[in-house]
């Protein structure tokens, strides 16, 4: 199960300073994934605490499916919302399982079911079973952040902030508990919004991203028209010089191969592989076009409309 | 009398009066944590009160020991009860202000995530403050117990017994073994409680380190 949130003209003001999130009006799909990027101080914490109440808007509205958050018990609302931070957050004294059965608990389960869930979850998130009694100081930083996740999920909350959840991890092991991300999130469909200042991160998460400066929604879009249409230089140096390249590995050789057969010995591509391995593809090879297997190909002449659509 | 012929006929008594040493300060510092501790529960929830119960607490800290045992002779009269009112407000301090400190000083982005878990006041009280700050707790108890009993050692002077009673009756009587008898098992004890209190400790935070029993 998953809601859709709706910001409906939302301030806050923080007294003594310029508001912090600036009349913001965004509506996040139920079973999506938001982005939300920008520079530091630009309101994207300050956005997603309104959610699960941590702050109170000034002023507006966000309501949750139909039902406006203000009129909601409050205890009710945060149960209902899975909530991960950069430092991740686990509880020191507590082990693994205790850490994941903390919602399960305050919403009365019984014990066999929260240990069911918690088996259920520690295999969602790729951890073993006998992870359950560790406790999280002797845990790597990415086995932490899985924690974190499935201590989000384990009342099946509708849904998850995520406040900058990978921060703290190396780059590798970052993309991979990225992509771990966008699997678990086939398999559950929450709405997730995921507070990062890191584009990158961004368009490989995202359904859709909203870029905020100092409080203001400055676009809001799904990440290919982002990275075609920078709506202006700020978006565009959020997305950095290499932005066609950044598009090219965000779309898959389906979105612009045509139908045409490809000559002969042509090198093969999968329809789901990105532009960016077909492009490589074609500059290892010396090739020119590409076999799409199941049918069709892809000319270099097709790399152009990519940045078109 | 040699000291060992001393010991050998007397140490069923002094072994008794040990006990009951170590029983005072122990009755003292238990009393001291089931008071000091919602004190410093409560000075951590409330300025005001924060305001009012340390600096109580540290102003009784500042009575020399001796006078606080002279002043309850007024107010309480002589004995046991006295004595152990004089240990439990003396040992306030480090319980209380432990129990504060530790709360103060719990990481502010835990007690977030424990709000925005949507857990009440109580249950984050009870399953993620209390449990973080246990450590420094835990130091404050062991500070409570070393200076309870050296303090007690004092008991004896308002009439409370104890093994003051051995080294008091061996100063005037200029009986250096009964001195002996009377001090050797409080510094042992003391040193022994700091001990095991100390290990306690450490196993409590190694605990956290690995994995559950
Ligand atoms: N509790 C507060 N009191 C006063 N000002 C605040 C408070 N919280 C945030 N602000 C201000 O609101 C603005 C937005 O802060 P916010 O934490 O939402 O930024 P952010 O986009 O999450 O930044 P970062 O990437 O550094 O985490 C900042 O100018 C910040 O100083
Ligand atoms: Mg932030």
């Amino acid at each position: 199960m998953a809601l859709q949130v709706e910001f409906r003209d939302v301030t806050k003001e923080f007294p003594g300073t310029p508001p912090a999130v600036d009349r913001l009006s965004l509506t996040i799909e139920a079973g999506s994934i938001l982005a939300l990027v920008g520079p530091s101080g630009c309101g994207k914490t300050t956005t997603m605490k309104m959610i699960n109440r941590l702050i109170e808007p000034s002023s507006g509205e966000i309501y949750l499916g139909d039902a406006p958050i203000s009129h909601m018990p409050l205890k009710e609302l945060r149960r209902m919302i899975g909530y991960v931070i950069q430092y991740v957050g686990l509880f020191p004294h507590m082990s693994v399982a205790e850490n994941i059965a903390i919602v399960p608990k305050l919403l009365g389960w019984n014990k066999a079911r929260i240990d069911a869930r918690i088996d259920e979850l520690l295999a969602l998130v790729g951890l073993p079973p006998e992870h359950r009694a560790r406790y999280p100081r002797s845990l790597s930083g990415g086995q932490q952040q899985r924690v974190g996740v499935a201590r989000a999920l384990a009342a099946d909350p509708p849904v998850l902030l995520m406040d900058e959840p990978f921060g703290a991890l190396d780059p590798i092991t970052r993309v991979r508990i990225q992509d771990e991300l966008l699997a678990i999130q086939s398999k559950v469909r929450k709405t997730i919004v995921i507070v990062t200042h890191d584009m990158d991160e961004a368009i490989r998460l995202g359904d859709k991203v909203a870029v905020l400066r100092a409080g203001r929604l400055v676009q809001h879009e799904p990440p290919v028209d982002i990275l075609r249409h920078p709506k202006d230089a700020f978006v565009a140096e959020l997305i950095g010089h290499d932005r066609l390249v950044k598009l090219l590995s965000t779309l898959p050789v389906a979105s612009v191969m045509s139908e045409d057969a490809a000559p002969g010995e042509a090198p093969a591509v999968g329809r789901e592989a990105t532009l960016e391995t077909a492009f490589l593809r074609m500059l290892d090879t010396g090739r020119d076009a590409l076999a799409v297997e199941g049918g069709g190909s892809l000319h270099i002449r097709d790399l152009l409309r990519a940045s078109i659509g | 009398m040699s000291l060992y012929d001393f010991l050998a006929t007397r140490w069923e008594d002094i072994l008794a009066v040990s006990w009951w040493h170590l029983r005072l300060s122990l009755m003292a510092v238990g009393l001291a944590l089931g008071i000091g501790l919602p004190l410093g529960v409560l000075s951590h929830m409330n300025r005001l009160a924060a305001a009012l119960v340390l600096n109580t607490v540290s102003i009784i800290y500042t009575v020399p020991t001796l006078a606080l045992f002279g002043l309850m002779i007024p107010l309480l009269g002589i004995g046991v009860i006295p004595a152990i009112v004089a240990v439990v407000l003396y040992s306030l301090l480090p319980v209380v202000q432990n129990t504060y400190t530790g709360l103060a000083n719990i990481d502010p982005n835990l007690r977030e995530v424990a709000v925005g878990m949507g857990m009440g006041r109580l249950t984050r009280l009870f399953r993620v403050e209390l449990p973080l700050a246990l450590p420094v707790i835990f130091a404050g108890l062991r500070v409570a117990v070393v200076n309870a009993i050296g303090m007690v050692t004092l008991a004896s002077l308002i009439a409370a017994g104890g093994l003051g009673d051995l080294i008091f009756r061996g100063i005037s009587i200029m009986s250096w073994n009964l001195v002996i008898a009377g001090s050797v098992p409080v510094l042992v004890m003391a040193l022994g409680a700091d001990f095991l209190l100390k290990l306690a400790e450490q196993r409590l935070s190694r605990s956290r380190e690995v994995a559950a029993p």
